[in-house]
Parts: C-alpha cells; structure tokens; sequence
C-alpha cells in the first residue's frame, strides 16, 4: 500500500500541498505533483506513477480531457484515477465517469475521505 | 417656382439625412441592448460570487482563529505542567511525573489533530478562488462589451460586422489563465458525496 507513486494533479497550490500532505499523513509518501492535465501527461511519460488524483477545472487541460486522454492511452487505460473537485452536479459526475474515473470526491473533502476512496479504488 | 422646388430638394435632402441619422441611432442601440440586458444579469452575479467569497472567507477564518486560540492554551497549559514535572521529578514523585507526561501527551496529539484541521479547512483557498475568478470573468465579459458599445458610438453607421471584440485582442499576454467551477461552494458536502458515492455504487452494480 505504501508503494504506491501518487501524482496529485491540481492547478491549485494550495490544493497540491493540501493533497500530498493528507497523503503523507495516510502514509502514501511518494507524491509527485503536475499543476494540469498537459503537465500530468508530461509527469506521466518521465515517472511511473501507479495513482492519479486529480481535479476538473484547470486551464490548458482540463482533468476530464485528461482522464480522457489517458483512457485512449493503452499504457493508461487501468490507470487508477480519483477525481478531487467542487463540481457535486449529477451530470458532471455522470460525465466524469463516461470518460473513465474510478471515483470521485467532491470538495472540501475530509481525510477520512481521501484515504477511504484511494482504498476503495485500489480494492476494485 | 425654381425657388421653391430648390427647397423642396433641400427639405428632402435634410429629411433624408435625419432619417439615415434616425436609423444609425436605433441600430446602435439595437446593438447595445442586450449588452445592457446582460449588464443587468451579470453585474449582481458578480457581486453575489463575491460576497459569497467573503462570507466563507470570514467563516472560516474565524474557524481558524478559534482552534488556534484553544492550540495556544493548551500550549500555555503544557509549559504549566513541565515545570511541574521539573518540580515532581526533583522530589523523586516519579508516578506524579508519569501522570503529568501523559497529560502532556495528550495535549499534544489534540494540538495536532487540531493543526491538521486547520491545514484541511485551508481548501476553502481553492474554493474561494474560483469565485474570485468567476465574478473577474463575469465583470472581464462586462468590460468587453462596454468597449464594444463605445467601438458602436465611435463609428457612423454601425453594422454588427463592426463591432469588435476586444477581450482575446486587449487581453495581457502575462494575464494568468483561469479555469474555475462557477457553483464552488465551500459547504458541508457530506450529502452531495453521498449521493456521488450511491451514483458510483450503483455503476458497479450495473457492471458486475
């Protein structure tokens, strides 16, 4: 379970840190961190990462349009991907899970929840 | 009589030209309409977006405020009790000092569980941001079109074709991208991750 290589995906700084340090406290320390969905790509190319969390809105590329992508990707189509977001709207979600996300949170998420659905993701 | 038509012709002329004028005008406010129209929509959202922003920025900076008063006493607490170790353990009351160090302890771990709900609550940047941004857009869309209204009044006789669109062409080159989710609400969202948790659970049963 600690093994596991994170690449926590938000255009947020504050996000990015918040993410990797309920990680960390979950014990997942090795946490890498893209800033959008191009960046992770780029991330994704140079690292073997084994985890994905990432938000919706975020300019360049959008985490849709990345799940998306990675999901054409054959290296990536069983990729664990969890989505972080504020968007809570039942089509988005619907969306979101069209295009390929093994989970969702909706934001402001509590720890217990973070650490529940990687769980949960990696238990499927 | 050639006095007469002259005038005439004149007259015809004047009316012509106030009635081209007449219709430059009722374009040119038939182009700003709907711009006003939005004004009117968009111009409360913004306002909304914002004290929104600034409400659940007080809420939870007084959120804050209040588990970093109770972290502050309970340090306070604890420099009580480690000169009272000091005391108990020059006395050689060791059992007095093992009570005293599990209090301690136990102030401890709260102080930190306290200090990680501060670093939880600070999602509410992220949050607070996209409303930020959301009310920039809308007042950003507003700008535009007010330039496109005065691009109208500048020229003689507007057609849609002239009005430009200034925001892509005026826009900074270093101005930062944003990319925001215009409902961001920094609320309690157990119930809407419940019913995202039924909607995921529901999925699995379809495809099992």
């Amino acid at each position: 379970m600690t093994d596991l290589k994170i690449l926590a995906v938000d255009d947020s700084p504050t996000m990015r840190r918040i993410i990797i340090n309920t990680l960390k406290r979950a014990g997942y320390q090795d946490v890498g961190e893209a800033t959008d969905g191009k960046d992770a790509l780029a991330k994704l190319k140079v690292e073997d990462f084994n985890f994905v969390i990432t938000d919706w809105n975020m300019p360049e590329m959008d985490g849709l349009s990345f799940v998306t992508t990675l999901r054409s990707m054959d290296e990536y189509k069983s990729l664990p991907v969890l989505m972080v977001t504020t968007r809570s709207v039942k089509d988005d979600i619907v969306e979101a899970m069209k295009a390929g996300v093994n989970n969702y949170i909706v934001k402001p998420f509590t720890p217990e929840t973070l650490k529940d659905k990687i769980q949960q993701v990696l238990s499927e | 009589m050639q006095a007469t038509n002259n005038a005439q012709s004149k007259i015809q002329h004047e009316i012509l030209e106030l009635w081209k004028s007449v219709s430059g005008l009722v374009e040119s406010f038939r182009l700003i309409r709907n711009p006003i129209q939005e004004f009117h929509r968009k111009v409360p959202q913004a306002t909304d977006q914002l004290d929104k922003g600034t409400e659940q920025t007080e809420a939870v900076t007084h959120h804050m405020i209040d588990m970093v008063e109770r972290i502050t006493q309970r340090d306070e607490e604890i420099k009580g009790i480690i000169i009272e170790v000091k005391k108990e353990a020059e006395t050689g009351n060791l059992d007095e000092v093992h009570n005293m160090l599990d209090k301690i302890s136990q102030q401890v771990n709260t102080n930190l569980n306290d200090t990680y709900t501060i670093m939880d609550a600070l999602q509410f940047q992220d949050i607070t941001s996209q409303q930020i941004d959301h009310a920039a857009a809308l007042l950003e869309d507003i700008e535009s079109k007010l330039q496109n209204i005065i691009s109208v009044f500048d020229v003689e006789s507007p057609t849609a074709s002239d009005v430009k669109m200034p925001v892509e062409a005026n826009a900074s080159p270093d101005k930062k991208q944003h990319a925001f989710d215009p409902k961001a609400d920094y609320s309690d969202k157990k119930a809407d991750q419940h019913d995202i948790d039924q909607l995921f659970d529901k999925s699995r049963g379809i495809h099992e």
